[in-house]
């Protein structure tokens, strides 16, 4: 448990998050955890992707998805990143059909 | 008559148990305690097909991210983050069912774009989406 905590704190190092007030903890089912780089780099379950490829992958996913259920994207982005990259991100997500998109924050301290 | 003198036992402390708490205690918190600020998630809505995109609610708060300090709401002036969150609470009591469009120029900052949707989310906007930048 304690080499677990370890691990993830590496894993989400690499990423600064924005910080806010608002949001919720609560996970969601059928979620695919996106990382966006400020330099533009996507990294999915530890693998590179470029931004182009992601229509693809996610049309990959939900197709393979035998559940049924509605996949949901949850983006980790750094938050020195450009809107531009956002944008490229959102179109990517609309192209594939995954409009529930939701933004990963750092919990701001009052 | 031989009087023994009776020996009393002087206290001391044991460092071996102590340690074995410490370390127990360690082990404890180190497994427990929190390294990093718990991830929180918001939602938001991706501009659906160019159709239905293309058709703009009129009743659509219009944000423009320039940067933190500069947000500007379509006929409601120049922001901070800080005081967009009260002017969007206070638009929020009139046009509570409204939906709220946030653009930004290509190179503004993430963390930016993401205050500004924070500040939505606290004045309980539900209908939140982003436009695209133009290519």
């Amino acid at each position: 448990m304690t080499f677990s905590r370890f691990a993830a704190v590496v894993r989400e190092g690499e990423i600064k998050l924005p910080k806010t007030l608002a949001g919720v903890t609560v996970p969601r089912q059928n979620e695919v955890v996106i990382n966006l780089f400020a330099d533009g780099k996507v990294r999915i379950n530890g693998q590179n992707y470029a931004v182009a490829d992601l229509t693809g992958f996610l049309q990959r996913l939900r197709q393979s998805d035998e559940t049924g259920t509605n996949l949901s994207v949850n983006l980790r982005g750094d938050e020195k990143m450009s809107y531009q990259d956002l944008s490229s991100f959102m179109n990517a997500c609309a192209r594939a059909d995954v409009f529930d998109v939701s933004f990963a924050t750092a919990e701001a301290r009052q | 008559m031989k009087l023994h003198r009776r020996h009393t036992k002087r206290g001391r402390v044991e460092i071996i148990p102590m340690i074995d708490t410490i370390l127990i205690l360690l082990i404890f918190y180190m497994s427990f305690s929190q390294f990093k600020a718990e991830e929180k998630r918001i939602d938001a809505k991706v501009p659906g097909p160019p159709a239905e995109s293309a058709v703009r609610d009129p009743l659509d708060i219009v944000l423009h991210v320039h940067d933190r300090e500069h947000i500007a709401v379509a006929g409601g002036g120049v922001f901070r983050v800080d005081d967009l969150a009260v002017y969007m609470s206070q638009v929020a009591m009139v046009k509570h069912e409204g939906s709220v469009a946030i653009k930004a120029d290509p190179d503004t900052a993430y963390g930016d774009v993401v205050a500004a949707l924070d500040a939505c989310a606290l004045a309980r906007f539900k209908r939140v989406g982003f436009v695209p930048v133009q290519q």
